[in-house]
């Protein structure tokens, strides 16, 4: 998966957060909506559209989308 | 692996609830979230009101409450009983037994085989196969499952993780063996190695309760809960879930030699309406064919939730002359995770009762 179509994915699990501001620099953790909801849907979408596992200590590791993109793409 | 029993059935279900309903809606201040983050939990997670024990509150008063109420209907004689299991996380006390009590509340023949096992949200499918077990030894005896926890007196009120889901609930099951021919195919796995993704440390021998142990204190996630709570870690825990769950429930179907379609329901324990939704996703099964409303309705009550689900979702059908093919699986602390695939229907009794019993005083 390229890292235009990660972020449009991670964008997803968000309702109210627009998607324009979405991009690989976002430090996703200072949104208004990230949440714990919100990480375990992350957990699930990269569960089910890259079949890979990954923790909520995983993400909290990371700062910005690409972090979290090349930490999902390495496992 | 797989175990497979002949000739089983369950044949009455009674599930015995808290009247206290408390709503989401009025905790929400106890929980440091903003009010819009916490209004979207609550409708992916399916938050709004739970059933919740008072203080002092027993898995034995209820159990003996309900079994009262199945003797009275008829569905049950005294006689009829060869052993007493009890499920439970929560026992009246360390010793003695919660079966034993039960058992002396009644006129149950000294015969009785009575005995407690700890099970958490798995707890159903391990009653259920000790139940099995245990009828192949029993010829025409039942056995008489009681299955459930007052978890709420051990989750803080401050721990958004755990609180918004906890329900409280006893359920009385009783199994015996059938005249019809059938199979039951069962599974139940087992990972000690994350045995610590939920548990409450203080309690027990390790850490005995004390002062220090009520002093409760912030995690991460700015949840508050001291030793004497229960702390699971949801994100493994989910994980847990939606990979192994469904694996197990689509290897026990092969083995079983069905496929999803043959299935009219699976009766899953009721952890929230998201895992749920994930799960029935991953079985790319409709979601209308595993029930989640349980946790909106009445909580998560751990070892009692699926015949909770059983009791509010399937009442009618269980006890209409016809069978259906029903798969349960219950999954959590240990970790333990369990499926049970078998036929149900035509059963004496299939419904829920508040508790309004005795509460028996302390050695009484």
């Amino acid at each position: 998966m390229e890292i235009t179509q990660f972020i449009e994915k991670f964008a997803e699990q968000f309702e109210e957060t627009p998607r324009s501001i979405f991009a690989a620099t976002t430090d996703f953790k200072s949104l208004d909506e990230w949440d714990s909801l919100v990480s375990l849907s992350v957990i699930s979408m990269v569960d089910e559209e890259l079949g890979k596992r990954i923790t909520g200590a995983d993400i909290r590791s990371c700062t910005t989308i690409e972090d979290l993109y090349n930490l999902v793409m390495s496992k | 692996m797989k175990h497979i029993f002949k000739n089983k059935r369950i044949s009455s279900i009674l599930t015995v609830m808290p009247p206290h309903e408390v709503f989401f809606a009025d905790e929400m201040h106890n929980y440091s979230f903003p009010e819009s983050q916490n209004k979207r939990l609550a409708k992916v997670m399916g938050f709004n009101k739970r059933r919740i024990g008072e203080k002092y509150d027993t898995v034995s008063d209820y159990a003996v409450y309900g079994i009262q109420q199945l003797i009275e209907k008829g569905v049950l004689k005294t006689d009829e009983v060869g052993a007493i299991v009890v499920i439970t996380t929560t026992p009246d006390h360390l010793i003695p037994p919660t079966s034993n009590i039960i058992q002396g509340r009644f006129d149950f023949s000294t015969e009785t085989i009575c005995q407690d096992l700890s099970f958490g949200c798995a707890g159903y499918i391990a009653g259920v196969l000790q139940a099995f077990m245990l009828l192949d030894v029993l010829e025409d005896k039942k056995v008489l499952l009681v299955t459930g926890d007052f978890l709420s007196q051990r989750i803080a009120v401050r721990d958004r993780g755990s609180r918004p889901i906890v329900g409280d609930a006893v359920a009385i099951t009783i199994l015996e063996n059938s005249k019809e021919d059938n199979k039951c195919y069962c599974a139940i796995r087992n990972d000690g190695a994350n045995c610590f993704a939920v548990y409450i440390p203080a309690g027990g021998t390790r850490l005995p309760t004390s002062p220090e142990t009520g002093i409760e204190e912030q995690d991460i996630f700015n949840n508050y809960r001291a030793k004497d709570h229960l702390v699971m870690n949801g994100d493994l825990v989910f994980n847990f879930i939606i990979n192994e769950v469904p694996v197990m429930m689509e290897e026990l179907m092969q083995d079983a030699g069905i496929t999803k379609d043959d299935i009219d329901y699976y009766m899953c324990h009721q952890s929230s309406k998201f895992t749920l939704q994930k799960v029935a996703d991953r079985l790319d099964v409709p979601r209308q064919k595993v029930p989640n409303n349980i946790i909106e309705t009445y909580g998560n009550s751990s070892s009692a939730s699926i015949p909770v689900n059983m009791a509010y979702n399937l009442s009618e059908e269980l006890t209409q002359d016809k069978q259906l093919k029903i798969m349960l699986a219950g999954f959590g602390t240990g970790l333990t995770w369990g499926a049970i695939i078998m036929d149900m229907g035509q059963m004496d009794y299939c419904g829920m009762v508040d508790f309004a019993g005795k509460h028996y005083a302390l050695g009484e």
